[in-house]
């Protein structure tokens, strides 16, 4: 009995040992990171998502932030993963109450961010920015009540990507790279059908039509149609307009021209067109980079085709810097910000290829040479000239459960088993349920 | 390797069975080679994979062995990102969770399958019960937990929680400890050994098949975890591999000759592993406490 | 203290010991946690917000939401699928690989690889063979005559096909269990049994099975919790698409917490999930006469 009581005390006290060692170790290492500098140096977290190409950038305009301001150091924290793990790793730092202090955030997700009260309000810190030296629209959607959210970090169109190889082979002349003189939907219609050829394994698509409402709903605005009404209220989905331009997209599937979703589960489309397989695909700009290493055939880029409006558009995407609520440096955080949108660091950003259209007009316009390569100048003023014809997207802050049950619809869209337009009548009231909660 | 006396095996073949005998062999090899290569595929694309050039990976049709092959894919995966230190960081959690678990559960194991005490049979369903809530509802409360204690950006929310709470290697062991005969036990008890030296002396080492297919998992599922580490690490010098070579992924395009490259070294300590410990899969149970 | 009661308090005193680490680890690692999600199941929570008490709503809200029985139904039929063609599978490898066979190392080895092989790579490769037109399966099928359906973007096929990269790739892990079991069996059984003048079908049903019993019973109630609770395949290959075909309960989980922000509603699904394998589970262990532990 003495021995067992022995040992008991002996393996308790390993166990306490244990855990006594392990919490002092996570507490000292805390404390490190709170040490006070000489002179009470600000350390600020900024957390964000991008692929592996672009961190050298988004590190330059860090270290220029940190070398032009000695009281201030910021750790740039890159997550990897996509936005899906980002999402998830800041609500879990902001349930518990320790979010980094700076983040960049998709367009997507920023009603999702203010609307929760999880983002701080940075008007009070930026009345010194000239507005008038920035394209505007990008900070519009940010701005409510007047108070601002974000900071816009760069702005991404899509226009129309195209194979110029196969256009000449099937003798198609390549399309205007005026936005005002866009191709039509039938314009569209007829390259693709030519462009399509082939079964199984040399099968050839002439487009990829993508039914996501991120990526589609360009498409009813050129036709006259909308997602939803002005104010959010009430869902436009089902309008003659919007109807007419998803009926058409579904033709194109319908006609063969485009794969269905099945096929680019596998491989995507811009594999599809890094391969020669496909002969238009209407994406974003984030596809430059890995387009621009394309040496097997000659490749353009040209404004997205109109439907009956006569009018061409596409959505803009607007990435944004953000300070996370529950930051204890809102201010400095601020004055980080904007030096990631002056001059200097817009154009560590350009020199890198890396954010989308600086906000800056001043930066935009004088290094057009350095953006956009290898286009020509001409096909590089498609996307300048995109910025114009460019609407936000309608996100709300409930936009992932929005995108959620349009696709459930459009996967029948796409696999031909459900009629455009009986899809747009059956989403209609399950959108405008989805805008009342919102 | 797999010279291990064949005679302590228990035989259980029934394809040799008498007439068929000739008819079955070839038969069950066809078999199981044409089942090893469709196992083996993605691996082998991943190999290939690794080795090619960035615009060759969508190639149709698919050629097995690239042609040049880029070796360099290796040399550029492991310079791009630290690997060298998510390699150190994962070894030195996987050890410890490894060897941690195997103790913890193969107490606990032991104590479920062979001992009678209060609450045993309440205390068992309870640990299988919490299994089966999906670690998506609870992450939440978990970080807000680790958070409180400053855990964040620490090993530790990523080895102790492993280490001692590991439901499915208790219930792993607990079945396997119920079928080790009570003679071997009680051979012990006579001996006048204590319940520890029971444990350690005789139950252990009959426990040898089931331990090392316990610390096969327990290696890879700690190995590839993915979700925990990205949750609790911030710092790119804590990161484990799976974060890193995540980081092959970008948000519009993927790398995949060096995220496979990557994937590809950090295979390599995981198939060391199974190699060694496969031997005991197929070393019998020694019975020594029963006459046959 | 009679010598009874002194060696009951010991027997209970060595017990608690040996399971002193893990019951420590289940009271702070995962009873807390499951206690505040279980709480927050009777809470309207968006995280950013303070949660607001709303009773029994998350609950009653999935019994007339078509979607949650929608899941409900591919999950069911997703195990339904999985655990018998796993154990079925895993069982007969381990057989066929428990012989005395030239190369069964380099084969078990085989067997174990799709385990450790890299899970997006994993996904990549199947896809791929799944691919409608591109797919090596379909061409297979195509040069036999035969139109293959399009797998994962068929409505009818979706969920078989997860089912079918499921089993693939959980036959080697099992395998693992069942060949660990298999070593328990004396062979001080099967020679007495071979000279009692059992045939080898007979010492099959008679020793083997009955004696790898345990893991058995271990393997078909892991199967079920990981099949219930099978996340990352539709995740990862169809993010539960085409229109819900190949949607899981715990996809539907995640979706709800960390896509639509509801952490009540995610909560509550939860534990109507975890209520149905424990009742599942329960029934087995209620029937689990014939695992033979002990010889």
């Amino acid at each position: 009995m003495k021995k067992m009581v022995f040992r008991l005390t002996f393996i308790s006290c390993i166990v306490a040992l244990f855990i006594s060692g392990c919490s002092s170790g996570g507490s000292s290492t805390s404390s490190e990171e709170g040490t006070p500098g000489k002179e009470e140096k600000v350390t600020l977290r900024m957390s964000i998502v991008a692929g592996t190409d672009e961190m050298s950038a988004w590190q330059s305009i860090v270290d220029a932030f940190n070398q032009s301001h000695p009281k201030t150091e910021i750790k740039l924290e890159r997550l990897p993963g996509g936005w899906n793990e980002y999402i998830q790793k800041m609500t879990a730092q902001i349930a518990a109450g320790n979010p980094p202090d700076i983040g960049r955030v998709g367009a997507a997700y920023m009603p999702m961010f203010s609307s929760k009260g999880q983002l701080e309000d940075l008007a009070p810190y930026t009345g010194d920015l000239k507005m008038e030296d920035y394209y505007s629209s990008a900070f519009d959607q940010y701005k409510q009540d007047g108070k601002m959210y974000g900071v816009p970090a760069g702005i991404y169109t899509m226009a129309m990507y195209y194979n110029k190889d196969m256009f000449e082979k099937e003798g198609i002349p390549e399309p205007p790279t005026d936005w005002n003189k866009a191709w039509t939907f039938d314009d569209l219609k007829n390259a693709a059908s030519k462009l399509s050829s082939g079964k199984g394994a040399s099968k050839q698509y002439g487009v990829y039509v993508n039914l996501n409402p991120e990526r589609a709903t360009q498409y009813l605005w050129t036709n006259g149609g909308d997602l939803f009404n002005e104010d959010k209220s009430k869902s436009m989905i089902n309008s003659p307009e919007s109807k007419g331009a998803l009926s058409y997209l579904q033709g194109l599937i319908k006609d063969g021209y485009s794969p269905t979703p099945a096929e680019t589960q596998t491989m995507p489309p811009d594999q599809l067109f890094l391969s020669g397989k496909l002969g238009i695909l209407i994406e974003g700009q984030w596809m430059m980079p890995g387009f621009s290493k394309i040496d097997k055939f000659k490749w353009g880029v040209a404004p997205i085709p109109m439907g009956a409006s006569g009018k061409a558009f596409t959505p803009n995407f607007v990435d944004t810097y953000v300070v996370y609520k529950g930051s204890k440096h809102v201010k400095e955080a601020a004055e980080a910000i904007k030096f990631f949108i002056s001059k200097e660091a817009e154009n560590i950003l350009v020199d890198k290829n890396v954010g989308g259209m600086p906000v800056l007009k001043s930066v935009a316009e004088s290094r057009k040479e350095d953006m956009f390569n290898p286009l020509s100048p001409e096909e590089k003023e498609v996307w300048f000239q995109s910025v114009e014809f460019s609407r936000a997207i309608p996100f709300t802050n409930n936009w992932q459960e929005v995108v959620d049950t349009i696709m459930k619809k459009m996967d029948l869209v796409g696999l031909k088993q459900l009629d455009a337009s009986k899809a747009a009548d059956d989403l209609a009231p399950e959108l405008d349920n989805l805008l009342k909660q919102k | 390797m797999s010279d291990i006396q064949p005679a302590k095996r228990a035989e259980v073949s029934v394809w040799n069975s008498g007439k068929n005998k000739f008819l079955a062999r070839p038969l069950l090899y066809l078999v199981l080679i044409f089942g090893a290569v469709l196992m083996v595929t993605p691996f082998v694309w991943m190999v290939s994979t690794s080795l090619k050039g960035e615009g060759a990976v969508f190639e149709y049709p698919p050629k097995v062995i690239p042609n040049p092959l880029h070796y360099d894919n290796y040399k550029q995966a492991w310079t791009t990102l630290p690997i060298g230190i998510a390699y150190l960081n994962s070894l030195k959690i996987a050890v410890i969770v490894t060897a941690g678990s195997l103790l913890t559960c193969s107490m606990a194991g032991y104590a479920f399958a062979k001992m009678q005490f209060v609450g045993q049979k309440f205390l068992f369903m309870l640990m299988l019960a919490t299994m089966m809530i999906p670690g998506q509802v609870t992450l939440i409360p978990m970080f807000m937990w680790f958070s409180k204690i400053n855990w964040v950006n620490t090993h530790w929310p990523l080895i102790i929680p492993p280490v001692l709470s590991n439901a499915f290697g208790v219930f792993l062991l607990r079945q396997y400890m119920s079928s080790i005969p009570k003679e071997l036990e009680d051979a012990g008890r006579v001996d006048g050994l204590n319940p520890w030296q029971i444990y350690w002396k005789i139950v252990l080492p009959n426990c040898k098949p089931a331990l090392a297919a316990l610390g096969i998992f327990t290696l890879m599922g700690n190995w590839n975890n993915f979700l925990t580490p990205l949750i609790y690490l911030d710092d790119q010098k804590k990161f484990t591999l799976p974060l890193i070579i995540a980081s092959f992924q970008g948000l519009y395009s993927t790398d995949w000759p060096l995220l496979m490259a990557a994937s590809c070294i950090s295979l390599i300590p995981v198939l060391i592993v199974y190699i060694f410990a496969q031997r005991y899969f197929i070393e019998g149970i020694t019975l020594s406490g029963m006459k046959g | 203290m009679s010598t009874w009661t002194r060696r009951w308090v010991r027997d209970n005193a060595w017990a608690y010991l040996f399971i002193a680490p893990q019951i420590l680890g289940l009271l702070v690692f995962v009873i807390g946690p499951v206690i505040f999600a279980f709480v927050i199941s009777f809470m309207k929570w968006d995280i950013g917000s303070t949660p607001e008490w709303v009773g029994l709503t998350n609950y009653s809200k999935q019994v007339s939401d078509p979607i949650f029985w929608k899941v409900l139904k591919n999950t069911s039929v997703f195990a339904l699928l999985n655990i018998p063609l796993t154990v079925i599978g895993a069982l007969v490898l381990a057989l066929m690989l428990n012989q005395n066979l030239k190369g069964k190392t380099l084969l078990r080895a085989a067997y174990f690889i799709p385990v450790v092989t890299s899970s997006v790579a994993v996904a990549l490769v199947w896809t791929w063979l799944y691919n409608p037109s591109y797919g090596l399966i379909n061409s297979v099928l195509m040069s036999l005559g035969i139109e293959g359906p399009g797998w994962l973007s068929d409505m009818k096929w979706a969920l078989p096909s997860i089912v079918i990269m499921t089993v693939w790739q959980g036959v080697g892990y099992n395998m693992i269990l069942f060949l660990a079991g298999l070593q328990g069996v004396p062979s001080q059984l099967h020679e007495a049994a071979k000279i009692d003048g059992a045939g080898s079908w007979q010492r099959f049903w008679r020793i083997t099975i009955p004696m790898i019993s345990p893991t058995t019973f271990f393997v078909v109630i892991m199967l079920l919790i990981g099949s219930m609770q099978v996340f990352s395949e539709p995740y990862m290959m169809t993010r539960g698409g085409p229109a819900d075909a190949t949607n899981v309960l715990v996809l539907h989980i995640y979706n709800t917490a960390f896509q639509f922000f509801r952490m009540g509603e995610a909560s509550a699904i939860s534990f109507i999930l975890f209520v149905i394998i424990l009742i599942v589970t329960l029934i087995q262990f209620k029937f689990s006469k014939w695992v033979n532990y002990d010889v």
